[in-house]
């Protein structure tokens, strides 16, 4: 399982540090980007984002806990910072995942998982493959 | 997002007349020709574009409101959606207000019904998004 201190080539950056610096950067308060997130739908408080920069909560093995896609995903929006980039640094596969062919274009519900991905490019696959014998 | 609720509306006239059915959502898909597949996911669902044609993925165990709520929504992708590139903000919020319009129409949001055959918290989440579909659409 990647952890949330997955570090890819893309970022050498922990998604706490990640978050920290840019968000500094960028001058938003934690209460700011609280409020930011709220605007776009997301229900968050100051201090679980506080929480996140303090990589506060842990697994059952002491990992920091990774912070839902839509979290990472949004605060790059508002950050102004590459969404890759993020996911990244929080340990998530980049949203051109290479798993799947390109000629697929792809819409989630709640974020994208590589499993389900590789699931759906054979479902797609078996369906074409079917279509072309029955020409 | 207007545009895309008047070319819906076209398709469904019951869209926003009464709570779209699971009857409903294979009834449009059969008619756009789009395919679906409940299988085993670990998200909750998908709206697939390839070779010309649109696949609509929702997870196998999914039930009662959240099971409308994403086929409504990747259903929408495929109704409303030209092709484009991985997440794509404004096309997931315009799903998700279309598919909570389809799930809650105008009358039930003004006299609470939904709620009341709804008891649980999810629904009193999905009856607050509803109500700020409403406040900035006023539909």
């Amino acid at each position: 399982m990647i952890k949330f201190f997955f570090r890819s080539n893309l970022i050498e950056m922990r998604f706490s540090e990640w978050l920290t610096t840019y968000r500094k950067e960028a001058e938003v308060s934690q209460k700011k980007l609280a409020f930011e997130l709220e605007k776009r739908g997301y229900q968050i408080s100051d201090a679980q984002i506080s929480n996140y920069e303090r990589e506060y909560d842990k697994d059952k093995d002491g990992n920091p806990t990774r912070p839902p896609e839509r979290f990472v995903e949004l605060t790059a929006q508002i950050l102004n910072r590459p969404i890759d980039e993020a996911r990244a640094a929080a340990g998530y596969n980049s949203q051109n995942n290479p798993t799947l062919p390109p000629q697929i274009r792809i819409n989630d519900f709640d974020g994208f998982d590589d499993d389900d991905l590789n699931d759906i490019a054979e479902y797609i696959a078996f369906k074409k493959s079917q279509k072309e014998k029955a020409q | 997002m207007m545009l895309a609720y008047s070319h819906l509306k076209q398709i469904i006239p019951a869209l926003n007349e009464r709570a779209l059915t699971p009857a409903d959502f294979y009834n449009i898909a059969n008619a756009k020709s789009i395919d679906v597949c409940e299988m085993k996911l670990k998200k909750r669902g998908y709206h697939a574009f390839a070779g010309g044609e649109d696949f609509v993925f929702i997870k196998k165990t999914l039930r009662g409101l959240k099971w409308l709520e994403t086929a409504f929504h990747e259903l929408f992708h495929a109704a409303t959606s030209c092709p484009v590139d991985y997440l794509h903000e404004r096309q997931q919020r315009e799903a998700t207000a279309l598919a909570l319009i389809a799930l809650i129409p105008l009358a039930q949001l003004a006299d609470y019904a939904f709620l009341e055959e709804n008891p649980t918290r999810h629904a009193f989440w999905l009856f607050k998004e509803r109500q700020k579909v409403y406040f900035l659409y006023g539909v």
